[in-house]
């Protein structure tokens, strides 16, 4: 699904990383939003300060056309 | 020279010129020279290994290139990979992803705990060049936790924001 073509697009807009699992359920327990945990698979949208801006998920229908607007929608 | 002979240089030029510019559009990612795998329960109570989340730190070194980087850094079989700089690991993704984010020749810190002594010590590790990946594809630029300080920095740098991809897939 990120190897969309759209995905891959938009990407450049960013500074990724990849946080796999164990860890990954630290940091969605850290940087959640008040006490919900990130889904997982899903992304997560930093500032350069470390503040959570918005999240997407990899899974479900239309997964690729969201996270590409939520790219959009964030990266503004 | 005449007209033609120039106009085929020019073409040739231009040949050389698309050949050199895909060679350096394929991403090629840095080799370990190590195969790896998960630790046992037994091996995790041994080898004294911590656990996160219920998945056991570490990758169990089962065979090594004979010429490689790890080798020639003094890896052996049958020890285990705890990290990678700041990359704590914890399945065979967590190490492949900083290879793939790391350049070939870079050196890497790398925390093992030794077979037979079972102690920690520290190696350092020039790494290898694996084989290239499509630049056309989405691509991580940083992989785990330990790197989330040098992502925010670049982040700042060059003016973008951060997109993490948080995988829960039991690798």
């Amino acid at each position: 699904m990120l190897n969309d073509a759209e995905v891959v697009k938009n990407a450049d807009r960013f500074v990724r990383l990849i946080i796999r699992r164990p860890q990954a359920y630290e940091f969605s327990q850290r940087f959640g939003e008040s006490d919900k945990q990130i889904t997982m698979p899903g992304i997560a949208f930093l500032d350069w300060q470390g503040r959570l801006l918005g999240t997407a998920e990899l899974e479900g229908e239309g997964a690729a056309k969201k996270l590409v607007e939520k790219m959009k929608e964030i990266g503004r | 020279m005449n007209v033609g002979t120039t106009r085929f240089l020019a073409v040739l030029f231009c040949c050389v010129m698309y050949v050199a510019a895909a060679a350096e559009s394929e991403i090629k990612p840095a080799a370990l020279g190590a195969d790896t795998r998960a630790p046992t329960a037994e091996e995790a109570k041994t080898y004294g290994l911590d656990a996160l989340v219920g998945r056991v730190r570490g990758q169990y070194v089962t065979a090594l290139d004979k010429e490689g980087p790890a080798a020639k850094a003094g890896l052996k079989a049958g020890d285990v990979i705890l990290s990678l700089d700041d990359n704590k690991l914890y399945s065979r993704d967590d190490l492949e992803d900083v290879m793939r984010v790391t350049k070939p020749g870079a050196s890497v810190k790398v925390a093992v705990k030794r077979a037979g002594t079972f102690k920690e010590e520290a190696l350092t590790v020039t790494l290898g060049t694996a084989l290239a990946a499509s630049k056309d594809a989405f691509t991580w630029q940083y992989a785990g936790p330990g790197q989330l300080n040098q992502t925010r920095a670049r982040a700042r740098k060059e003016g973008k924001l951060i997109l993490v991809g948080l995988s829960g897939a039991d690798t």
